[in-house]
């Protein structure tokens, strides 16, 4: 289309007058001409009117009500679990997993921000966050006596918070072979990148070796941190991904030498699956 | 009418920091606004309703999604609802489970009981402008205007509606808006054109 074709359908478009493909092509010549982008939105200052100069109608009251109380609640119906794939012995994900490496597109962007945070524990947590009605002093309370440092317990409590507030979403969290007993939950805001892994029965680890966070996205393994794990095996860790978790497939833990790998080297020993497939 | 007190903006970052009663203020300021128009679209109150819960619920979940450089909180809350509103009447047309909400007379956009300016702080002047400018446009321009704005319909289906050649529903819309933007420019209350 060019400008003249363009000038034509200015006002069809504003109000939404075309059919698809038509407004598509509009679309497509609007993203490289600023003359005829400035015409439609000039247009638009009328169309936007338009949205006001309908019959005022009020709302019901009871409307008010129901949306403020569920900003003030946030209902629990927020908290879904995305699909878990099913527990199995049988493991062929983690298989194919390492190997590749140079196939990784390791971006500089992709940089990682661990946030190792060392916990005596969090399932309390997860309890208090199934109540959703915790309040964030609850939560920062539990989070509080739970982790060993003010800082850790801070964090915890501002994603958890947010996870809380924000409408959450959570995963089941899978022991691989090497960590048979393991189990525990991945929260976190799918548009934001932060996710707070709590897990329980994770092996003790030797000579120097610690557990590696990695979010996976396709084919790229994008590390989230290292952590250790607790006496008891326990661990609460925040890790923040390089990009909206939302666009995460799934979560990975690794053990790789002290102050981690670049690409996973080492055994698979968590996973969690964040998209539902 | 209430004295202007607090601004959205002020309001916007107590919501960012949690605060419901400032969302509570938003409500009071724009969900009649949001209210009427997603009802216009809708011809249906409780499917309203459920727009505009879904609108403020996002504003209070993800008070990020509304960018102040791009213009006013009232007119982002109309755009959001608007687009949520004609998504859900052509699913409903697709689908063909509900009747089509009952076409209305055009005259409804200037009838009594239009929007209260004082609900839409920041466009209280040109509320009221558009609907004098729509009074003086002819009422079949106003209907095709309407009939794509808030019924989601393409010149194409407008004009096999009203059983009228494919160029005049098209021809309508131009000439109507055009109109519109000439007595609006004259009332100095959109920008003029060079
Ligand atoms: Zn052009």
């Amino acid at each position: 289309m060019n400008c003249a074709e363009v000038a034509e359908l200015t006002d069809l478009y504003v109000v939404d007058a075309l059919p698809a493909e038509q407004a598509e092509d509009v679309e497509t010549h609007l993203a490289t001409c600023s003359a005829c982008q400035d015409d439609v939105d000039h247009a638009w200052e009328v169309a936007k009117l338009l949205r006001v100069a309908v019959p005022g109608i009020e709302p019901p009251s009871s409307l008010r009500t129901r949306i403020m109380h569920l900003a003030a609640t946030e209902e629990p119906t927020l908290l879904r679990p995305w699909a878990v794939a099913p527990r199995t012995r049988s493991r062929p994900l983690w298989s194919r997993f390492p190997a590749r490496s140079h196939d990784f597109r390791w971006a500089a962007t992709a940089a990682v921000i661990p946030f190792a945070v060392s916990a005596l524990m969090g399932l309390e947590i997860v309890a208090l966050q199934r109540e959703v009605s915790a309040t964030r002093s609850e939560v920062e309370s539990a989070s509080l006596a739970l982790t060993r440092s003010r800082q850790s317990a801070e964090l915890a409590t501002e994603v958890m918070g947010r996870v809380i507030v924000m409408g959450g979403a959570m995963a089941t969290v899978q022991g691989t072979e090497l960590a048979p007993t393991a189990t525990g939950m991945i929260y976190y805001v799918p548009s934001s990148q932060d996710a707070i892994l709590v897990a329980d029965g994770l092996p003790r680890l030797y000579g120097g070796d610690v557990y590696q966070l990695w979010f996976v996205v396709g084919e790229k393994r994008m590390s989230g941190g290292t952590f250790n794990a607790c006496e008891d095996g326990r661990c609460l860790v925040v890790a923040k991904a390089p990009m909206p978790l939302s666009s995460v497939d799934t979560i990975r833990v690794t053990t790789e030498p002290r102050g981690g790998s670049d690409v996973p080297h080492g055994n698979g020993y968590l996973w969690a699956r964040l998209k539902a497939t | 009418m209430q004295p202007a007190s607090v601004s959205d903006q002020a309001l916007m970052e107590r919501v960012v920091s949690r605060d419901p009663s400032a969302l509570d203020v938003l409500y009071e300021r724009y969900a009649r606004a949001v209210y009427s128009l997603v009802y216009r679209i809708l011809g249906d109150g409780s499917a309203a309703e459920d727009v505009v819960q879904e609108v403020f619920l996002k504003l209070w979940k993800q008070p990020e999604s509304y960018n102040a450089e791009r213009g006013a909180l009232g007119s982002w809350l109309l755009s959001v609802a608007h687009n949520r509103a004609i998504d859900q009447l052509r699913r409903r047309k697709s689908r063909e489970e509900h009747p089509l909400p009952e076409l209305r007379e055009s005259e409804e956009l200037v009838a009594d009981g239009a929007l209260d300016p004082a609900d839409l702080a920041g466009l209280n002047e040109a509320a009221a402008a558009i609907r004098r400018a729509l009074a003086q446009i002819p009422p079949a321009q106003r209907r095709a205007i309407e009939m794509a704005f808030f019924e989601g319909k393409t010149h194409v289906e407008i004009a096999a509606e009203l059983d009228e050649p494919l160029g005049t529903a098209k021809t309508r819309i131009r000439l109507g808006m055009r109109k519109l933007r000439s007595i609006l420019e004259a009332e100095g209350v959109v920008t003029q054109t060079a």
